[in-house]
């Protein structure tokens, strides 16, 4: 994971951009209902990555700032999904959904609680480590530890229900 | 505990698959964000323009007040008020208003400490003589920093007269206390305003007044 004390440059950003694009993308795109929904998500956590990187206040490596900013903006995402669905029972057809993100895994992903569902992302899509995902949660490591083992549990469980076969 | 559940270590190996559209989304986005102006703060831009707020708050409330901002050549800015107290005068014979303050008189660079005079005579008060009166602290008599004598002449509404009248000079570290005020003089009698107390003293900027007291 790219260490705070590295210099931000132009050339740095963009680094970090092409090494952990597939990751957050995989992450906030699972849980947004659009490309278009996710895109912006994205840019969302890229921006305060620059912001925060460029003036020299990164108090953290910069994939942990990008991740919790990502995973807030995936949060957000999957809240309004859920109110759409509590508003019409089922959504409308989406514009330019991707077809990787449709499947029995997706459906129960979505169904998690979204706190939930963004840590099971980054602990599966990005690999982090309990301590990590304390960091970014702001919990205790405990706490991560025992939500991800309820939240994984419950995920098989909704996998099953969804059609989903192992 | 992860790694105890086959069907938990497949949904992990699923979630860990990059999604196909990745490539297509990373090229958009970084497209997006090369176009987007990207917020650059810099660490102390947020506290400069918080105090700057502040100063032209400050400024502004001061502009109200009578406060002023001189720069004297080559000099740092200095701050100087244009009326520190003000007495008023209001008789049959005569209305008017004496006020202390401090300004650029006659050398642009070097503060005065000035009383203005504003008054009206009327008509049939005439003749007069108008006289800006100060007693410096410590002595018993007065000294005149302005004087207006034989005013004879006034149109229906009466005469207006006016003066701007520099206090004494004093050398730098200088300090002294004056009453200052207005005194009529007409043929049946006279009339006198109340005393503005001021405490004067001299600085590298020139002079400098302090409001002390009303008698």
């Amino acid at each position: 994971m790219t260490d705070s004390r590295v210099k931000f440059s132009e050339r740095a950003y963009e680094d970090v951009y092409r090494a952990t694009f597939p990751t957050v993308w995989s992450i906030v795109r699972r849980l947004a209902r659009t490309d278009e929904e996710a895109e912006d998500a994205c840019q969302h956590a890229y921006l305060a990555l620059y912001r925060y990187w460029s003036a020299g206040t990164l108090r953290e490596a910069p994939t942990h700032l990008l991740y919790r900013a990502a995973r807030r903006a995936a949060i957000d995402a999957l809240r309004r999904r859920h109110r759409l669905l509590r508003l019409f029972e089922r959504l409308p057809k989406e514009s330019r959904a991707s077809a990787d993100v449709g499947g029995p895994l997706a459906r129960a992903l979505q169904k998690l609680r979204p706190e939930d569902a963004t840590l099971v992302m980054l602990q599966a899509a990005a690999g982090l480590t309990y301590e990590e995902l304390a960091a970014i949660d702001g919990k205790s490591v405990g706490s991560v530890r025992s939500r991800l083992f309820r939240a994984r549990q419950q995920l098989a469980r909704l996998y099953e229900d969804e059609g989903g076969t192992w | 505990m992860r790694g105890a559940d086959p069907r938990l270590d497949a949904i992990d190996r699923e979630l860990a698959v990059p999604l196909e559209s990745a490539r297509e989304a990373e090229e958009r986005v970084w497209a997006a964000l090369r176009v987007t102006p990207r917020p650059r703060p810099a660490p102390f831009f947020g506290l400069a323009i918080g105090l700057a707020a502040v100063v032209a708050l400050l400024l502004a409330i001061g502009w109200t007040q009578g406060v002023r901002v001189g720069v004297a050549s080559g000099g740092l800015p200095t701050l100087y008020r244009l009326e520190i107290g003000r007495v008023e005068l209001d008789t049959p014979d005569a209305r008017g208003t004496l006020a202390v303050g401090e300004r650029y008189l006659r050398d642009p660079n070097r503060l005065s400490a000035v009383a203005d005079a504003s008054l009206r005579i009327q008509q049939a008060a005439l003749p007069a003589e108008v006289e800006v009166r100060f007693l410096e602290q410590g002595q018993t008599a007065h000294g005149v920093l302005a004087r207006t004598a034989r005013i004879t002449d006034a149109g229906r509404d009466g005469v207006r007269i006016t003066h701007e009248a520099p206090f004494p000079p004093l050398a730098r570290g200088e300090r002294r206390t004056y009453r200052v005020w207005l005194h009529l003089t007409f043929s049946h009698g006279e009339r006198s305003s109340p005393r503005l107390v001021v405490e004067v003293s001299g600085a590298a900027e020139g002079q400098r007044v302090r409001y002390i007291a009303t008698e």
